[in-house]
């Protein structure tokens, strides 16, 4: 019985809210992922605006300066940890046990702390803004200007907190893709038949289990710094030195952005061969390749650092590495080109964003090399043509291979369509916008706007060019809300999906749309890499099963929700400590027992429950 | 089906535009990179057209070529797609042709990491830079009067045709020491001493120059200007910094405000006088100067006295922060309309004549 | 029941369990954490302005906690190996002698951290200051959650939750156990012994040539 470990009663409905904290369930963690990180791409869009607003005209005084820095920061660490990794997230637990015909991830508690840790984290963070101390040092938050002396509020602390509990999640996520991929693929499917996105998931859970820690220790370094007055990164005089910082940070950051591009690649990968109607070319060469960018993104993190000084040794080697990593990135451009070569196209949305992938992204690297070339970069380095060379990247790849995921996959998430021609207006809208927002950067950079200014004077000839810009963020958003409209739209009334309305090619599309709780009434046994092209090796598609046959599937929990709840709560305990040392204390002391009875709720709690399996046998 | 040239359209009036606009505004900002005029920007520019066009010639190229294949090979009834799985011998080439296209740009940029490492000409003239919230300080070694230094602020005067060589270090916070159209930047980083490579300047002017890391709140309005002067005009000017001003006439504004200035020397420094603060900027030659607040405003009589009355209408100081004081209504010295002119006529009266 | 029997018989794509394969990818990711944490410190030797450093270290009283943590690794050893042949008290014997082991080198720490504090040696005093003692800090943090667990598996064994049938349960917490006793040896290794003998100047050497390359200089 659940009493003989809980407080509470096990909730085993399977609908209401109470369901939706406690799932447990890969697909409906999937889909909280995926709303949050839409919620905070619309945050972190309003953000961008706001900047667009501001800086449509020179010497504008629209915002202040001090809104201005919190933008351009919340704005950076929104879309990136908020945004672009949950929706990986999202993408990673829907399709992962599908892919390879597992019941669920290894780890499904795990799984669901994960995502409450994120959601916490990013609430803490965000919730600085109701205190006045919105985070506005920059996405990176170099030292010195994140200590005590000279942030004059707690906004830090909040941010530092907030992406402290945030890598804890994501990292324990790591783990269980990890295990997941590695330990419960159905049998036959060996690793060189999974689908590029799984290999891709795979290598974004090494490279998260292996570059988070730098940057939980940097994290940890200036918590201390901040709270316990410890000598990292401020106090000359004690030894401290600045760019410690900076190389932790980027030590972790470099992978960074490769964990929030290869998921896009793995969906582009998959998306291909099933519009071109062929096998994706060269298979092994574009895994290969994952790996190579995965294994070589640890080796260059000092390219961010060029005009920090570090002299021609440490210059010339990271320029060298940075390079390097154009060759792998091209072999994947190359086989994805030659996958087109051959094929019956057709231009289905989830194929539209596909192309628009490949050619923006692959532009967005181009600028990527440029900056690697160590004196074009003493020009480049802060400037908006580094602001173009990350929106290509981030913005070109990882947004548009998510969506192409999205128009792609939501037929087996919800079971409907979305609606093709709103699909290609939102593409064209988004790729006009797109290119019209950040394409005219690279110029301004050229002409030597730098970075993260509230704003510019009127004789510097910056103007009409962040006009143009600014008009081309709001077609962007333009196109967010026909894309919103599409989806509300859908939901509703959408076409009926079926099993497989592409026609694709692996597991997940063998299975009805949506896909019972239990995914697989049978596990299927795989005999290629398309099993579901492979005539031959067709799996078998058993009928859905009578309900006293379905298989059991963990239940529900609530523990992970607490443990994460208890965590988040002891990180605001230390911000009110700050304030207020005794009601700090208590909040500390109260959640840091309450997580301890959760993870031993959580240690002795049954997978299933008694009662629940008793319904069933 | 998409018919793809018209739907492309769009695309390629962005690019083409963009393009336009790229030559067009070029030449318009004083800050632009592609408007070089020292050797060290020049020999970046000859490097940075070499990576551009290599970039865009791989672009276009890469480009072209899916355009192509959409187009030739969109779906046609009867045509089924052609069952390829891969091709050692494609493999190999598209492996090794990035690798040589990137030795084209790799090589040049060896070389030219290389030659940071020599050293300038024996007369090269050695500054030291100091990055503070929100404003720069120029030392002169062995320039100042008795061989002392010779220092000021927000405007660095340099001579042409002559190697400088300037070392950076931060008082504070991280800045980054950047003047566009004269030499990359390099950050100026607390408890290290940077230096920004060695660049000679080519003509007189005023060059535009930016704090290009961020710095905090004020970190947009952190400018300063490099006045490159010819070499006599460069010897003149440092001479009469070192002799200080000549004492104003009795009874005019500017004698009035040299007394009031009294007020601000506990920051403020203008050399050959009593005032000696180095809290803020050297304010020595100050009437020489083209612009004022860290190269933020025109140096007008009338910004002038705005400034004084009140700082922070012009730059946004966070609460707490160690900086000049607002005189307008300053809790501890407040000046009046008066004083504020008389105190801008003297500062202003500071020139080489 | 299908969900659960995949898990409860082992029967993974790689044959580990998998329980067993997130400890080693958690402890890969240690790897990470330490070697992060060690780093950090051993680039940063030497450049300490003020205040006490390496100096201070006390090799004779470390090699003896250092021993204790070993041997507490093999106390590891037989509990497991007890658990296994299906000697339930012979395990509870090894996993109670674990744990204390691992608290007699807390002990120690907290002896080594007092006198250092005595001596004027605070995470607050400089950069060793802070390096050294947030390293050992953490790595005795770790062994004190080992601590904690080992008990816990001591507990266990009475109400019947541990026994020879999952003798799995200890082996996962001795992976642990042996990881955090290896980082020991390393940062004994090089954090003390480095420091106290003639090995300094050379390993110094390599040292400042990566830190020069990193810039550190
Ligand atoms: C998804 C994220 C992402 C990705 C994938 C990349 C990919 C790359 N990035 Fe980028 N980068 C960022 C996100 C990303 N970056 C961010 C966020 C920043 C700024 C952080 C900040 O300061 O706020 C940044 C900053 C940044 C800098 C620092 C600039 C500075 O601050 O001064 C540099 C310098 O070298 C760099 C280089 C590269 C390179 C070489 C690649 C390569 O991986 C690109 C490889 C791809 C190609 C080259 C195109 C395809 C290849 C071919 C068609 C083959 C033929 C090509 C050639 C032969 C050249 N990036
Ligand atoms: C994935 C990452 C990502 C994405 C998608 C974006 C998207 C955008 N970014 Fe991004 N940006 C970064 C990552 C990203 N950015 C990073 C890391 C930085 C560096 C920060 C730093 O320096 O610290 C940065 C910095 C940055 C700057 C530089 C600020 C400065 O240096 O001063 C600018 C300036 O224009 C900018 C603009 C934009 C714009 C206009 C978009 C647009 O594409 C946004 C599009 C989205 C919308 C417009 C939302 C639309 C929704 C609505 C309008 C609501 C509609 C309502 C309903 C439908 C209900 N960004
Ligand atoms: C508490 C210190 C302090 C006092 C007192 C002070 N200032 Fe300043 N002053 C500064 C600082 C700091 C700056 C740099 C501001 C910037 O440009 O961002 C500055 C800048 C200036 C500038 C612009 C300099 C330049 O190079 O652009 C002028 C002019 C100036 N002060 C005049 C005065 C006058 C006149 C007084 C007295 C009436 C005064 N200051 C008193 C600290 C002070
Ligand atoms: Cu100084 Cu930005
Ligand atoms: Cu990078």
């Amino acid at each position: 019985m659940a009493a003989n470990t809980g407080i509470l009663r096990r909730p085993l409905a399977p609908v209401g809210i109470w369901a939706w904290m406690t799932t447990v369930d890969h697909k409906r963690i999937a889909v909280l992922y995926g709303v949050t990180a839409f919620f905070f791409f619309l945050l972190g869009g309003m953000e961008a605006l706001v900047m667009r607003v501001q800086l449509a005209s020179a010497e504008s005084t629209i915002v202040s300066a001090a809104t201005y820095n919190a933008m351009f920061t919340m704005h950076g660490t929104t879309m990136v940890f908020m945004v672009v990794m949950p929706a990986g997230a999202a993408f990673f637990n829907f399709l992962i046990p599908l892919m390879i015909g597992a019941r669920d991830v290894a780890f499904p508690r795990l799984n669901a702390f994960s995502y409450w840790l994120f959601l916490f984290g990013a609430l803490l963070m965000n919730f600085s803004f109701f205190m006045n101390a919105f985070p506005d040092m920059g996405w990176f938050g170099y030292a010195p200007l994140t200590s005590n002396e000279y942030t004059l509020s707690s906004s830090t602390d909040y941010w530092v907190l907030g992406l402290l509990i945030m890598g804890i999640g994501t990292t324990a996520a790591g783990f269980n893709f990890v295990v997941t991929i590695l330990n419960m693929r159905a049998p036959g499917m060996t690793l060189m038949r999974m689908p590029v996105f799984v290999w891709m998931t795979l290598i974004v859970a090494f490279l998260i289990i292996f570059a988070f820690p730098p940057l939980t220790i940097a994290l940890t370094f200036l918590l201390f710094d901040r709270f316990f007055d410890t000598n990292f990164f401020v106090d000359i005089g004690a030894g401290s030195d600045p760019l410690l910082w900076q190389h932790l940070f980027w030590i972790f950051g470099h992978p960074e952005v490769y964990i929030l591009i290869l998921p896009a690649m793995g969906i582009v990968s998959d998306v291909l061969p099933t519009f071109t109607r062929k096998p994706l070319f060269g298979y092994t060469m574009v895994v290969f390749a994952g790996a190579v960018i995965g294994f070589l993104g640890f080796g260059v993190w000092a390219h961010h650092m060029f005009t920090t000084g570090l002299g021609p040794w440490a210059n010339a080697a990271f320029a060298a590495t940075t390079m390097a990593i154009a060759v792998p990135t091209g072999v994947k451009i190359f086989n994805w080109l030659a996958t087109l070569y051959g094929g019956s196209i057709t231009f289905k949305t989830p194929m539209l964003f596909t192309l628009g992938f490949i050619s923006m992204f692959m532009l967005g690297g181009l600028s990527g090399v440029m900056h690697a070339v160590v004196p074009v970069d003493s020009q480049q380095s802060d400037t908006y043509f580094i602001v173009a060379h990350f929106h290509y990247v981030l913005f070109g790849g990882a947004i548009f291979g998510i969506n192409s995921g999205i128009y792609y996959w939501f037929p087996k998430i919800s079971g409907r369509m979305l609606s093709e021609p709103l699909g290609k207006l939102h593409f064209w809208l988004m790729l006009i916008g797109f290119n019209l927002t950040f394409m005219p950067m690279h110029i301004l950079g050229v002409i030597g706007m730098p970075r993260r200014v509230y704003t510019y004077a009127e004789d510097m000839g910056f103007e009409f060019l962040n006009q143009l810009i600014s008009a081309g963020s709001f077609i962007i958003a333009l196109s967010v809300i026909v894309f919103t409209i599409n989806v509300v739209r859908s939901i509703r009334q959408g076409e009926p999906a079926g099993d497989n309305p592409w026609g694709a090619s692996t597991l997940e599309w063998s299975i009805p749309s949506p896909p019972h709780h239990y995914n697989f009434a049978v596990v299927p046994t795989v005999r290629s890499q398309h099993p579901l092209w492979d005539e031959n090796a067709n799996p078998v598609l058993p009928p859905a099963l009578p309900a006293h046959d379905e298989p059991v599937m963990p239940d529900p929990s609530y523990w992970p929700i607490i443990v994460a709840f208890a965590i988040t709560m002891v990180a605001g305990g230390l911000i009110i400590w700050q304030a207020h040392a005794i009601a700090g204390l208590t909040v500390i002391a109260s959640m840091g027992l309450l997580g301890m009875r959760g993870i031993f709720g959580w240690v002795l709690e049954p997978m299933e429950d008694e009662a629940h399996v008793s319904v069933h046998h | 089906m998409v018919r793809f040239p018209k739907s492309l359209t769009p695309l390629l009036m962005v690019a083409l535009m963009a393009l336009l606009l790229a030559v067009l505004s070029a030449c318009a900002s004083p800050q632009s990179t592609f408007d070089p005029k020292s050797d060290a920007a020049d020999s970046v520019l000859t490097i940075y057209i070499l990576v551009t066009v290599v970039a865009s010639v791989v672009g276009f190229a890469v480009l072209a070529a899916m355009v192509w294949l959409i187009i030739k090979f969109r779906a046609k009834p009867g045509v089924p797609a052609r069952q390829i799985h891969g091709n050692n011998r494609l493999e190999a080439s598209w492996t090794i042709a990035p690798i040589l296209v990137l030795l084209i740009i790799g090589i040049p940029t060896m070389f030219w990491i290389a030659g940071t490492a020599e050293e300038p000409a024996a007369d090269v003239l050695e500054v030291e830079a100091v990055g503070h919230q929100w404003w720069f300080e120029f030392t002169y070694p062995g320039m100042g009067p008795d061989g002392g230094d010779l220092i000021t602020a927000n405007e660095l005067v340099i001579p042409v045709g002559r190697d400088i060589r300037v070392t950076l270090h931060s008082d504070d916070v991280l800045h980054s020491f950047w003047v566009p159209q004269l030499v990359g930047k390099t950050d100026m980083i607390p408890g290290r001493t940077n230096v920004l490579e060695t660049f000679n300047v080519y003509e007189p002017g005023l060059y535009y120059g930016q704090c290009a890391e961020f710095c905090g709140s004020a970190h947009a309005l952190m400018r300063f200007r490099v006045n490159a002067k010819t070499s006599a005009n460069f010897s003149a000017w440092a001479s009469a910094h070192n002799s200080g001003p000549t004492a104003p006439e009795p009874g005019t504004a500017a004698a009035r405000g040299a007394l009031g200035f009294a007020t601000c020397s506990g920051c403020h420094a203008i050399s050959g006088t009593a005032a000696q603060g180095r809290i803020g900027p050297d304010l020595s030659l100050f009437g020489e100067r083209s612009t004022l607040a860290a190269g933020v405003l025109d140096n007008t009589d009338a910004n002038l006295k705005a400034w004084i009355a009140d700082v922070r209408s012009f730059k946004p100081i966070p609460e707490g922060a160690r900086f000049m004081p607002a005189f307008n209504n300053d809790t501890v010295t407040t000046l009046d309309d008066g004083q504020i002119a008389d105190i801008a006529a003297y500062l202003n009266s500071l020139t080489a004549k | 029941m299908q969900y659960l029997t995949d898990v409860a018989t082992h029967r993974t794509s790689t044959g580990l369990n998998s329980r067993k394969l997130l400890m080693w990818a958690f402890l890969g990711s240690d790897v990470l954490f330490f070697g992060t944490l060690i780093a950090t410190h051993l680039v940063y030797r030497g450049q300490s302005v003020s205040g006490p450093a390496e100096n201070i270290l006390d090799i004779p009283i470390t090699s003896i906690s250092t021993f204790v943590l070993l041997m507490s690794s093999l106390a590891m050893v037989l509990a497991l190996s007890g658990l296994q042949r299906g000697k339930i008290g012979e395990a509870r014997f090894w996993l109670a002698a674990t744990a204390l082991l691992g608290s007699v080198f807390i002990g120690f720490q907290m002896y080594e951290f007092a006198e250092f504090a005595h001596e004027g040696l605070t995470p607050r005093t400089n950069l060793f200051g802070s390096t050294f003692l947030i390293m050992t800090g953490f790595h005795g943090t770790h062994v004190a959650i080992g601590i904690f667990w080992l008990w816990s598996l001591f507990f266990a064994t009475f109400n019947g939750k541990i026994h020879q049938g999952n003798s799995l349960e200890v082996e996962i917490a001795g992976l642990y156990w042996h990881f955090v006793d290896i980082v020991w040896i390393v940062i004994f290794g090089v954090v003390y012994l480095v420091g106290a003998y003639g090995v300094e100047e050379h390993v110094e050497e390599a040292g400042h040539a990566a830190a020069a390359i990193l810039g550190f200089g």
